[in-house]
């Protein structure tokens, strides 16, 4: 292999990497939305939709990603939708992880101790002022580490992406490979833009693990 | 709905879900012995060999499963070693779970309290019958539900073994995904089938938990 081979592999792994990136910031944001909002319902909301969450979250962490986002790319298009697959990858992503972040945020709030509502509303705090202003930011800095690992996982299973015909990573580490013929190097490389990506993940996460017990 | 069509390949399904099965079993026990590897060099005198352990753990937890079975597969027969997709796919999972594994049990062990191998060895215990007699039992128990756990993530990363074309539950749903026009029906058997071996599992383990309770020491 030359050196501009080497280069120009580089830089087309590189894209690829930048499109995983994307994708787990668009699963991310909509997993953490969709967490927040099952978190709420399992905990404060009428006990029957409370149930309903629950029971999201059991069949949502029961089911490989890979059977969803084949079962959504190739079922949506029968029933009349005809979405693009980075959008599908995301918003089927996102609801999937969307049910281990409401676990992590549910823990989290759950962890907050029970003398901080009283507190608050011996002080006469309304309860959502009383959530968003006392509640939250603690179970916030309590669910970081744990909400990072989901991230991480997030990030690992973009991969997936290229067994439904998505182009990331992957996708292109075997085009590299088949072009060159130098198929274990250019996984290896993949694999190495993956570990870069999700070490730095971890180690934010163990940063923030060690402030914390200090406090 | 198309029911007669799902009842039609039931057998092909079945098969699929019993490849999935044996796939996760494969993996559940390379990983359970390699765990222990791992944990034993993680916990190790000898700083080199911790090294070589965390950075194995490192490696394996911040890859994919994906392209760590493609490495196995795609990969190593360039250097001549040649695997069927099914080794591969169960030597790629023991290897990535024996990493999360040995972590499980280092953390169990670590968990158990510091004078409970004092006082075995006042007792006159040789450290050997300390970790089997006093410590090995009380961190079984605290490594379970971890275990469990990870048991289900197994089963779930099974269905990646598809991509190298495995006749596992995954690829038996694409196989009959290309000869119909039945996508959903299809695929809410597969996800119900998925979540009837989870939703087993679980059931099992806590069973196990409740059996195996973890007591204060």
């Amino acid at each position: 292999m030359t050196t501009a081979m080497l280069m120009s592999s580089g830089m087309y792994l590189a894209q690829g990497a930048l499109v995983t990136i994307g994708l787990s910031l668009g699963i991310i944001a909509v997993a953490t939305v969709a967490g927040m909002l099952l978190a709420l319902l399992r905990l404060y909301s009428w006990k029957p939709l409370g149930l309903l969450a629950a029971a999201y979250g059991l069949v949502a962490r029961g089911v490989p990603l890979l059977v969803l986002l084949i079962g959504s790319y190739f079922s949506l298009p029968y029933l009349g939708l005809d979405l693009p697959l980075w959008l599908v990858v995301v918003l089927v992503g996102g609801l999937y992880f969307g049910a281990y972040v409401a676990e992590v945020f549910r823990a989290a709030l759950a962890a907050v101790p029970r003398t901080q509502w009283d507190a608050g509303r011996a002080l006469g705090m309304r309860r959502v002022q009383l959530f968003t202003i006392v509640i939250l930011p603690q179970a916030r800095r309590l669910s970081l580490p744990p909400y990072l690992n989901v991230a991480l996982v997030a990030v690992k299973n973009t991969s997936l992406v290229s067994a439904i015909g998505g182009w990331e990573l992957v996708a292109a580490g075997r085009e590299i490979g088949e072009r060159t013929m130098e198929i274990l190097p250019a996984y290896l490389a993949v694999a190495a833009f993956y570990f870069v990506i999700c070490f730095s993940i971890s180690q934010i996460g163990r940063h923030v693990e060690k402030k914390m017990r200090y406090v | 709905m198309n029911l007669a069509f799902i009842l039609n390949n039931a057998p092909l399904l079945m098969e699929g879900a019993a490849m999935t099965v044996a796939l996760a079993i494969g993996a559940l026990l390379g990983a359970t012995l390699g765990g222990g590897v791992v944990a034993f060099l993680r916990m190790s005198r000898h700083a080199p060999l911790r090294y070589v352990a965390t950075g194995f753990v490192e490696i394996m937890r911040n890859t994919p499963i994906l392209v760590q079975i493609f490495v196995l597969y795609f990969g190593l027969p360039t250097l001549g070693v040649h695997m069927s997709a099914f080794t591969s796919a169960v030597l790629a999972m023991s290897l990535q779970n024996s990493a999360y594994i040995g972590e499980i049990y280092r953390a169990g062990l670590v968990s158990i309290h510091p004078r409970q191998r004092e006082a075995a060895l006042a007792l006159g215990m040789m450290p050997g019958m300390a970790l089997r007699v006093i410590l090995l039992p009380q961190a079984l128990r605290r490594v379970l539900p971890p275990l469990g756990n990870q048991l289900i993530i197994i089963i779930k990363d099974t269905s990646v073994a598809s991509t190298i074309a495995v006749a596992e539950l995954t690829q038996a749903s694409k196989l009959l995904l290309d000869r119909s026009a039945a996508p959903y029906e299809t695929f809410l058997t597969v996800a119900l089938i998925y979540l009837a071996i989870s939703a087993g599992v679980a059931g099992v383990l806590k069973l196990a938990e409740w059996r195996y309770p973890v007591r204060a020491s």
